[in-house]
């Protein structure tokens, strides 16, 4: 059904498409957004979220300060904007190392089956047993509060989901022809699984690792706020929303508003994650 | 059908198996120096050293295990550092109010996510429908602590609505169950049961919140997928209406991968009840398992992290014991 | 045959029916005409793609979301079922319509036992409980040939053969005692040597509660052991109707007789050399862009008008045929 010919109808129409593939691609957009939070904080946070200012604490949110100050003067606005950064910064940290493991282990296990798959899952099995949160805690308790164990403990607890999904895709895959005919050209094990499988492997993983970017982001707050995460004066959202915890009677914008950066970081993982699951679902099923 | 409940048992035993090691090897391999942390900062080599003997933690790592495996076996879940007493009977006495909170999270989370997946696919491109998708998208995005905290200020303390914190303001009913709802509810004491039922609102509504989106998505995806099945068909040509459909036929089918998704989430709200008791000062096993961490209390963090994780464990056998029941082609293998 | 009763129980009129695809759509079904009356079986055979399936959906208004009906009328027991409303429809569907899908393993509700499917139209059109409807469904299978009816009831799908849940389809459909059945390539899925029994009980069945049947086959040959009347339908469109002896011992449409002689069977042993017909069966798209017959291209009579427009039925009332060069009476 060909479009019925008008003159100067043809920017009209460049036009509307433009604008229909702005629409259908504005998650990129959002991720571009965060990605500039992430390394300029100081853009839409001018102020230094470390400097104390005893004469100014508890106030509420006012035009200098836009989410008010906390117990020890610092502006909260600030506190926020590098909080959200730690935490999306460090949770994409983690996602990521947590899917390369995870791949790497699930595809090893997929192709070599064998006693190599049996042992590698039974370990997948035993992380999988404890509820993510709890495992969590109990790594970052043992290995001490900080930075770096709360990068291990979640790595440590998120990289079995994505052995277990990369192992059954692998399970799938490992029948093509292609397969058979890299094992028969003598390509290792280690090669078959990186540059003829990961490419069927992208669509899946990426979708799943911007959903799990959301999810990090709430268990990372998570820790903080038992005090296994950041220490201060870092500021992290879960932290100050621990240290929030004492004055909420009377700070009502100290608890509420930190809060929702923590909601616009995982809705925004949520949105790109729906949108590149819709984009490439077609492309992974033959 | 024996030999798969078996398998399943042994599975559920291997994996208690490595859990447990697992703790072992987190509370006395690795951290540095248990005994340091317990000894305080101001002790010196000779302090430390006494109280790692008096802890036994100078013996052999094997020796070590061995004693914490049985131990586990009787029961024995060891001594807290901090306050030197044994650890499981402290853990019973908070038990209870943790299960109050995470059975009625449990039950109305499942329900309510089941019930809300079925009107989306039902009703699916009306208002409704983006009501709930809306909803859970914000639902699922909520760190489920400081929703808590925005309840217990908004709801509780500005409006005065609900109670604060603690499950009572009374004196506890004689203890039944250990829930107090019930236990008010068996003596009679209709005060009781309110007072008691007012405290659960808040700390309950953190965390069905937190989780139902999860169910509602999955239940709507499911049943959608299943009104394409031919069956459908077949029941459309008999003459029966969408409701009959949907409860009859469709919903019994579609719910296998929404059972297992509950049980999975089990874990979630675990983890998620141990955030939501801090906030409202719940005396739980949540509430210790905090108190533990302040204090580096090795033992009894790993206590909970089992007793936690048991739960978690048997929660799952029971979805995997339930499929037979749901789906008869499972009876026969 | 039978002692055929005349009554026009179901009447198609240039019945058509498109689909809905990207931003075009796409007729499956054009112009399609025949009645049913009861006491007869009506087979309605065609190749994939020829629009049979489609034609019964339509019918009893059970296309998929994208199909519609765009023009013609639908009439049964002198309704036009295409003007109901959606609970009448409900009402007639299981009760005075049965439908019996393809494929009887896939049809069935894999978690429900097969007594309580059988037994469902009761429960849905007369409000009986499930054990009061039990003991009708328990006679339906008996009568369609079940043995261990008691064993059957309490089974599931799963745990049946291809032949006995076809059986059990055919008893459900039966149970509210419906004027019509359209049976959708009841055998396809099945063996050779069930497909004859289950031909044999559909005729058994439309005899003793003199039934209007619709049977839907690909397979000309066998179903003309079973039809009182015949309509081969070609790309979308009918190409002849008539009744069954005539249209196997003299038929006259090109693409019926490729049918029947691309088939071996006892009665047309002496033909038996094997011809198959030429070509593919017809692209939709390419029908709907290009006027004339779809048959054309493999065509061996094929003359010039058969490509301009697509031929007016002639013949008699009996027996129709839409070919501008048919075939010479034997």
């Amino acid at each position: 059904m060909a479009a019925p010919a008008v003159p100067g109808a043809v920017s009209r129409t460049a036009a509307l498409s433009w604008l229909g593939s702005a629409v259908r691609w504005w998650p990129l957009g959002l991720i571009a957004i965060w990605l500039l939070v992430i390394a300029v904080p100081g853009l839409i946070a001018p102020q230094n979220p470390l400097t104390l200012n005893l004469s100014n604490t508890l106030g509420a949110p006012s035009a200098q300060n836009w989410f008010g100050t906390d117990e020890a003067g610092r502006d909260l606005w600030s506190r926020c904007v590098w909080g959200v950064r730690y935490s999306l910064g460090i949770s994409i940290v983690i996602v990521f190392s947590a899917a390369a493991i995870g791949t790497l282990i699930g595809g090893l296990a997929g192709l070599m089956r064998g006693w190599i798959d049996s042992l590698l899952m039974r370990t997948t099995d035993v992380f999988l047993a404890f509820p993510y949160l709890i495992l969590a805690i109990a790594i970052a308790s043992a290995v001490g509060p900080g930075l770096t164990t709360v990068v291990v403990a979640m790595t440590a607890v998120w990289w079995p989901g994505y052995a277990r999904m990369v192992r059954g895709q692998v399970l799938a895959l490992k029948e093509l022809a292609f397969v058979e005919g890299a094992r028969a050209a003598g390509t290792s094990t280690l090669m078959i699984l990186v540059r003829h499988l990961l490419p069927h492997l992208l669509p899946q993983l990426s979708a799943r690792v911007s959903m799990d970017v959301g999810y990090a982001v709430l268990a990372l707050t998570g820790l903080s706020f038992l005090g296994l995460g950041a220490q201060p004066p870092t500021p992290e959202l879960g932290a100050i929303i621990a240290d929030a915890r004492s004055h909420l009677l009377e700070a009502w914008w100290y608890t509420t508003l930190p809060g929702l950066f923590v909601l616009a970081a995982v809705i925004s993982s949520m949105v790109v994650s729906d949108w590149l699951e819709n984009r490439t679902k077609g492309q992974f099923a033959r | 059908m024996a030999y798969y409940l078996l398998r399943r048992l042994v599975g559920a035993v291997a994996v208690l198996f490595g859990v447990v090691t697992g703790t072992f090897v987190l509370s006395h391999v690795v951290p540095s120096c248990p005994a340091c942390a317990v000894a305080g900062l101001r002790a010196g080599p000779a302090q430390i050293a006494a109280t790692a003997h008096a802890l036994g933690l100078d013996r052999p790592v094997w020796q070590q295990y061995l004693t914490y495996i049985s131990g586990l076996v009787h029961g024995d879940f060891g001594i807290s550092y901090a306050s030197r007493q044994p650890i499981g009977p402290a853990i019973l006495t908070y038990l209870p109010a943790t299960l109050e909170l995470v059975v009625y999270s449990f039950v109305i989370y499942a329900m309510l996510g089941v019930a809300l997946g079925l009107v989306w696919a039902w009703r699916a491109n009306r208002p409704e429908s983006w009501l709930i998708r809306l909803f859970s998208m914000l639902g699922t995005a909520l760190p489920v602590f400081w929703f808590a905290m925005v309840l217990q200020l908004w709801l509780g303390s500005r409006l005065g609505w609900f109670p604060i914190t603690g499950r009572l303001d009374m004196d506890a009913p004689p203890n039944v169950t250990g829930f107090y709802t019930i236990d008010a509810l068996l003596n009679g004491n209709l005060p009781a049961f309110t007072n008691a039922a007012w405290h659960l609102v808040l700390p309950v509504t953190a965390l069905v919140m937190w989780l139902f989106a999860v169910a509602t998505r999955l239940t709507q995806k499911s049943v959608l997928e299943e009104m394409q099945m031919p069956y459908v068909r077949t029941a459309i040509a008999k003459g029966a209406g969408t409701r009959r459909i949907l409860l009859r036929h469709v919903f019994r089918n579609a719910i296998n991968p929404v059972i297992t998704m509950l049980g999975l989430q089990f874990g979630w709200l675990l983890g998620g009840t141990v955030l939501v008791e801090v906030v409202f000062s719940w005396p739980g096993i949540g509430t210790y398992m905090f108190n533990a961490l302040q204090t580096f209390d090795f033992p009894a963090i790993m206590a909970v992290t089992v007793i936690i994780t048991l739960g978690f464990v048997v929660v799952n056998l029971v979805v995997d014991l339930i499929y037979p029941l749901v789906d008869p082609r499972i009876r026969v293998t | 045959m039978s002692a055929v009763s005349t009554a026009t129980i179901a009447d198609v009129r240039g019945l058509t029916v498109a689909y809905h695809s990207g931003d075009s759509w796409l007729q499956v079904v054009r112009d399609v005409s025949f009645q049913i009356r009861t006491g007869e079986i009506l087979a309605i055979v065609g190749e994939t793609g020829s629009g049979k399936s489609t034609t019964a959906s339509a019918m009893i208004r059970m296309l998929p979301r994208n199909g519609r009906v765009v023009s013609g009328s639908v009439r049964f027991a002198g309704e036009d079922l295409l003007g109901l409303s959606d609970r009448a429809m409900r009402r007639l569907r299981g009760q005075d319509i049965a439908y019996v899908p393809q494929q009887p393993m896939s049809a069935f509700n894999p978690t429900m036992t097969v007594g309580r499917q059988v037994a469902e139209p009761l429960v849905i059109h007369r409000s009986l409980s499930y054990r009061a409807a039990a003991p009708k469904a328990a006679q339906r299978l008996r009568e369609m040939g079940i043995h261990e009816v008691d064993r059957v009831m309490r089974s599931y799908p799963h745990e049946l053969s291809g032949g006995m849940l076809q059986r059990a389809m055919i008893a459900s459909a039966m149970i509210c005692q419906p004027r019509l059945l359209i049976a959708d390539e009841p055998t396809s899925a099945l063996d050779v040597t069930i497909q004859r029994q289950i031909l044999e009980l559909i005729k058994q069945v439309q005899i003793e509660y003199q039934l209007a049947v619709v049977l839907i086959s690909h397979d000309l040959a066998v179903v003309s052991h079973v039809a009182d009347r015949i309509l081969v339908l070609y790309g979308g469109r009918a190409a002849e109707i008539g009744p069954t002896a005539s249209m196997v011992n003299a038929p006259r449409h090109p693409y019926t007789r490729g049918l029947l002689r691309s088939t071996l069977t006892a009665e047309l042993g002496h033909k038996a050399k094997l011809a198959s017909l030429a070509g593919y069966p017809p692209n939709p798209l390419e029908v709907d862009r290009e006027p004339g017959c779809p048959f054309r291209p493999r065509c061996h009579r094929a003359e010039t008008e058969c490509s301009v427009a697509f031929p007016p039925l002639e013949g008699q009332p009996s027996h129709q045929w839409a070919c501008y060069n048919p075939e010479p009476t034997a």
